[in-house]
């Protein structure tokens, strides 16, 4: 079966400061918070943020933890670009390859993030996987941060 | 180092090819590291810096290499195999830039899918890059990397032609 490509993109503007937004990206505390919807449980094996750098995740219902997803980083410009890329398997099972780009901004009063995520989906569910699981994850984004101003 | 100008332009581009060749030796002018280089990067007037091509998921591909003469730059090519099944599917991720004085610029990261199928006595290969070209002028760089792509393509057709 024919791998299925397709293009998601994000725009979202938060209320902090484009350095805390990229914060909330490259604290891994942060991030075990915040990505993953929140009727699920993430945890990190591995993290490395730099640019060659890998991440390990795994996630999925409390006490069946059975995806794994391993970030890799290609770019990273502080305070503006992330860009990674992502192998999601499920059990011993790929599901996909992802290329992911999370572009900061500032703007009056907040911060832009414009996120692309590129995806080589194996299981051709993965794609609408990926939207719930950002949609869900940029939302609580939002409450990260807002917690994170309220508690600096 | 990176190209830090914030703007990126996303861009896919798809490129088909028949192949005279079964989609088994078509997979081994991809993960074979001798046959690979030869017709990836091998080029008449290459000098060729460092190459590896450790071909199995989560290994390293790529290199450090300068086409023509010391006025162009030191180019690299980071790249890391994602996904491989044998004689069908390959996905990689590959950084391309630049090497200017000590600085190596990154200046764009795609993910690249290659896809064979069986076409007669032949193969078909399919190849599909999704990229992220960096820099205020990223969007003039996808049509030129797409001529490349299938400049890369037509030299896999030569390797396979002249090695039967």
């Amino acid at each position: 079966m024919r791998a299925l490509h397709s293009t998601l993109h994000f725009d979202r503007i938060y209320d902090a400061t484009p350095a805390r937004l990229f914060e909330a990206f490259e604290s891994v505390e942060a991030r075990s918070r915040w990505g993953v919807p929140g009727d699920q449980r993430l945890t990190y094996e591995a993290a490395d943020f730099r640019v060659g750098g890998v991440d390990v995740c795994r996630c999925g219902d409390p006490g069946a933890l059975d995806h794994r997803v391993e970030t890799r980083y290609l770019d990273i410009v502080p305070g503006v670009r992330i860009v990674s890329s992502e192998i999601a398997d499920h059990l011993d099972r790929r599901l996909g390859c992802s290329l992911n780009t999370a572009l900061i901004s500032p703007v009056p009063g907040g911060a832009r993030l414009q996120l692309t995520i590129q995806i080589a989906a194996i299981d051709p569910e993965v794609t609408q996987g990926y939207e719930h699981g950002w949609t869900a994850c940029l939302d609580l984004l939002a409450d990260e941060l807002r917690y994170s101003k309220e508690h600096p | 180092m990176t190209n830090s100008n914030a703007s990126v332009a996303h861009g896919t581009f798809i490129i088909e090819r028949r192949y005279d060749a079964s989609p088994e030796r078509v997979f081994r002018a991809w993960s074979d590291p001798v046959a690979f280089r030869r017709w990836f990067v091998e080029a008449p007037g290459a000098t060729i810096h460092e190459w590896r091509h450790d071909f199995r998921v989560g290994g390293s591909g790529g290199g450090r290499y300068r086409f023509g003469g010391h006025e162009n730059a030191v180019g690299f090519n980071d790249t890391v195999f994602l996904d491989i099944v044998e004689n069908r599917r390959i996905i990689l991720s590959y950084v391309m830039g630049r090497e200017l004085g000590d600085e190596r610029r990154r200046d764009s990261a795609s993910l690249a899918t290659i896809e064979l199928v069986a076409d007669g006595a032949g193969a078909r290969l399919i190849y599909t890059e999704q990229g992220a070209y960096f820099g205020e002028d990223g969007a003039a760089h996808i049509p030129l990397r797409e001529e490349g792509c299938a400049e890369m393509l037509e030299n896999l057709a030569r390797e396979l032609e002249s090695r039967k």
